[in-house]
């Protein structure tokens, strides 16, 4: 920093006050444009979405809400990510497998979730969902079958599920479902939600969105590559990340506290109907059905930190997902605990877009064989 | 509100636009007043919890007042009660617990308040008759919502001067830009600086806890030590900053607080530059009547310099209480007075063996000055290990490295710090001797024009995209 002894324009030369502000004022707001226009250049050369998702799904599906489009392939990338190739089967599903029913003597789990179930920003190989795929049969010696029909978007809301379930999961024969979901899904409201929207109260609460800024300013940088580097550079910070997540809106932080705003009560009695609905038919075609709770980062950072305030309580989501799962006769796998002792978890998910990356799908696809073969599932019990 | 967010700046600006509608001592001090109540109120929305506060105040204004009348026999009882009531407002473990109050209350800025009340007290007992405060200017002095959180501890004397002269202190265009590049300056330090700092201080207590490899280990350990300073400058300084440009867009002409602590060649130096107010404060109203007083009962001359280095303890471990309440802050106390007693020994000892003019010569060489800086920054390092953690994470600490590598690793911070700082100083020196006829090009103002619009979009951004509240104070807490 400059020292305060040194007095700016103290030369002889005649100072002009109009003249030397607007000058002051003009150099202030060109360094203001360059510096944007710079950041902007130089980070669109990395952080930006590159190729495209649309050929291979259809985000406005009137029925299923986001749909894979029957033997689709595209390439697309995360800002943060590596080009992937999407290549959907027969069914607009990500697996290498056919859609249909299974050859005989095999057994098959049909996983159903979302975005990270699918293996949005990765490779199906690297996908967690595409190593249980690969390992199960190799490390049990078994036929197994892993058939994934995790889908991105609002399709995975767990309304559709049931919705899907006489049209897709049952002409697959599964001997088991995976039904996975993460806080993400469970925040999709149904038509009809009719609780007033903690997120808006938390916004208005923002110091700077009380100046009418923040919100405004804040979706035009949301998206912009500066942001998502910046984000992507800052987030890699387990304390940054957890404030911003526990500063940030609704959707972000709902599952993180202790005491539920009315909103994630709703939410949470929202996911008891339509898992109900879905248990229903499930145990009409006599399918047991696992659920696996697939945390956030931010749920993760907070059990990793070991240190959290009164007011949280990264648990307690995956404790209700789960009551709700044992009510309705089903099993239920939880992998928090275990994850959040890998002492690294910045470095398992894309730091802006917060999705798994593909070290992160490795992780999970480790601790969810673990669960799956542990031994609550007889079928799937290692020697 | 109490920390260098944008609602502080922004009460700040409205404070100092609506302080200038008038150049009358009797508008801006009505102006202050309100700002200040208003500042109290929402840092503190409750009314009753600020009733302690209210009463500490009571007691000193009445100290104040008795003394103002010539009860000279109040100057000890006043005293004794403020310190009492200040020890037991604050909760210092030192009182039993079952004393304290059980419903919660307002103490933020209450150290600050205790400093100026003390500063009132002794003045007037030292000039019986001189002034008469009145509960107004006393409220205005000692509620001052600039300095309320976190200072500077400022005289009520230039206080007085700024706040109640006809002629304040002139606000041209230059002033107004000068003030604003600053409060930019600090908003930055705080928002963006101190924030990126605190996290890296966070993340590495983490990794040093849970080490991916023992190298790890080792980075995470060099990062805590490295990050907490600068944190610790950025964090506060940048505050101070803030306050002082918004106090002097008031015409308030608030003390120095910092001097570039970390150019400091010796922990005798680094305490003129750091916290000076603080530091200051405690020289004037500890250091030196101690000293008197020992004089006058130890009169040798032979041990005179020992005396000093005595009282230099006593100031420099009251400072360090002063930060808690906690034991942790009983040792950061013993080694700032440690610190600053060795430096003094040291300076001592060496003007003997060497001669005053040997000293002297030995203390100009850049290669010492270079050194005592390492030494000072990897000094204040350590002692700061008890000023932010509590025993289980300094016990953590401790262990995360064996005896002989706590060894190498301090030889490497204290060379490390040596040669970054001195790179740093040279650097510096080079880019200011960059020069027009107006001065330094760097501190032209185009040049303050470029950096602060740079610093401004840096912490606007941050702050934003993070959507996260401006970091505390770190030093609102003591």
């Amino acid at each position: 920093m400059m020292p305060p002894q040194s007095q700016p324009g103290s030369g002889n030369r005649k100072f002009r006050p109009i003249r030397e502000t607007a000058i002051v004022v003009l150099l202030g707001m060109m360094t203001v444009a360059i510096l944007l226009r710079a950041g902007e250049t130089i980070s669109a050369k990395t952080f930006v979405y590159r190729g495209s998702q649309r050929p291979c799904f259809r985000f406005d599906d009137p029925v299923y809400g986001t749909r894979g489009v029957p033997n689709s392939v595209c390439k697309a990338s995360f800002p943060e990510g590596e080009m992937s190739e999407y290549r959907l089967n027969n069914c607009g599903h990500r697996t290498p497998l056919p859609c249909g029913p299974k050859p005989p003597g095999v057994f098959r789990i049909v996983m159903v979730g979302s975005s990270a179930g699918m293996g949005d920003g990765v490779s199906f190989e690297q996908s967690f969902a595409g190593q249980l795929y690969d390992n199960l049969p190799r490390d049990l010696h078994r036929p197994i079958q892993l058939y994934n029909i995790s889908i991105m978007g609002v399709g995975a809301a767990p309304r559709y599920r049931a919705e899907f379930f006489s049209d897709d999961i049952l002409t697959l024969q599964p001997d088991l479902i995976l039904y996975t979901v993460s806080p993400y899904e469970l925040f999709l409201k149904d038509p009809g939600f009719t609780v007033p929207t903690a997120s808006e109260q938390s916004v208005k609460k923002n110091p700077m969105d009380r100046l009418g800024i923040a919100s405004r300013f804040s979706e035009v940088l949301h998206e912009a590559p500066l942001a998502v580097a910046i984000r992507h550079y800052l987030y890699r910070s387990q304390y940054i990340y957890l404030k911003a997540a526990v500063e940030g809106d609704e959707e972000q932080k709902w599952c993180l506290r202790k005491t539920p705003t009315p909103e994630a009560r709703e939410l949470i009695n929202q996911f008891d109907r339509n898992f109900a609905a879905f248990m229903g038919q499930a145990d009409r075609a006599g399918i047991p059905v696992v659920v696996l709770m697939t945390p956030r980062r931010s749920q993760v950072a907070m059990v990793s930190s070991g240190d959290w305030s009164s007011e949280y309580d990264p648990y307690w989501l995956d404790s209700q997902v789960l009551e709700i799962a044992h009510r309705h006769g089903a099993g239920a796998l939880d992998i928090l605990p275990t994850l959040a002792l890998i002492p690294d978890e910045e470095s398992l998910y894309f730091p802006s877009d917060q999705h798994p990356n593909a070290k992160g799908h490795a992780v999970l696809a480790q601790l969810i064989e673990r669960a799956l073969t542990a031994g609550s599932i007889p079928q799937l019990k290692a020697n | 509100m109490d920390s260098a967010s944008f609602q502080f700046v922004g009460f700040g600006l409205a404070v100092a636009i609506l302080s200038n509608f008038s150049r009358k001592a009797a508008w801006r001090s009505g102006v202050l007043f309100v700002a200040s109540l208003a500042f109290l109120y929402l840092l503190a929305p409750q009314p009753l919890t600020l009733l302690p506060l209210a009463g500490f105040l009571a007691i000193g204004y009445l100290g104040v007042f008795l003394l103002e009348r010539g009860v000279a026999r109040s100057y000890t009882f006043s005293l004794l009660v403020i310190i009492f009531a200040y020890i037991w407002l604050k909760k210092y473990t030192v009182l039993p617990a079952a004393l304290f109050l059980k419903a919660p209350y307002f103490t933020i800025g209450l150290s600050y308040i205790f400093f100026r009340v003390l500063h009132l007290l002794i003045e007037t007992a030292d000039r019986p008759g001189d002034r008469r405060l009145g509960p107004g200017r006393y409220l205005l002095y000692t509620l001052n919502f600039t300095t309320l959180i976190s200072g500077p501890i400022q005289r009520y004397e230039d206080f007085a001067a700024a706040q109640f002269s006809e002629e304040p202190a002139p606000l041209d265009v230059r002033v107004v830009g000068l003030q604003i590049e600053r409060l930019v300056r600090g908003f930055f330090k705080v928002n963006v600086l101190a924030a990126l700092l605190d996290a890296v201080h966070h993340d590495a207590l983490f990794d040093m806890i849970h080490p991916a490899t023992p190298a790890g280990r080792i980075s995470a350990v060099l990062c805590i030590v490295v990050a907490y300073p600068f944190y610790l400058y950025c964090n506060f300084s940048g505050y101070i900053d803030v306050v002082i440009a918004i106090g002097r867009l008031m015409r308030l002409l608030l003390p120095e607080n910092f001097d570039r602590p970390f150019s400091s060649s010796s922990f005798l130096e680094f305490w003129n530059r750091w916290h000076m107010t603080l530091s200051n404060w405690l020289k004037t109203y500890v250091y030196n009547p101690l000293l008197i007083a020992l004089m006058r009962r130890i009169p040798s001359e032979s041990m005179q310099p020992f005396l000093g280095v005595f009282c230099f303890f006593v100031t420099f471990f009251l400072i360090g209480v002063w930060h808690g309440r906690t034991s942790e802050f009983i040792v950061f106390g013993v080694l700032q007075g440690g610190g600053v007693s060795v430096n003094k020994l040291w300076q001592l000892g060496l003007a003997r063996a060497m001669g005053r003019k040997g000293y002297k010569a030995l203390a100009k060489k850049s290669i010492y000055v270079a050194l005592g800086r390492g030494l000072t920054f990897s000094w204040l390092a350590f002692t700061l290990f008890w000023f932010w953690a509590n025993w289980k994470q300094i016990d953590k600490i401790i262990g995360a490295l064996g005896g002989v590598q706590w060894l190498c690793f301090w030889l490497a911070i204290w060379l490390g710090a040596t040669m970054v700082l001195a790179a740093w100083e040279r650097l510096r020196a080079a880019l200011l001797s960059i020069r027009t006829a107006e001065g330094p090009v760097l501190t032209s103002r185009y040049a303050r024009a470029v950096y602060a619009s740079t610093l401004g979009l840096a912490a606007l951004v941050m702050t934003v995209l993070l959507n996260q509240p401006a970091p505390g104070v770190v030093y609102k807490a003591f």
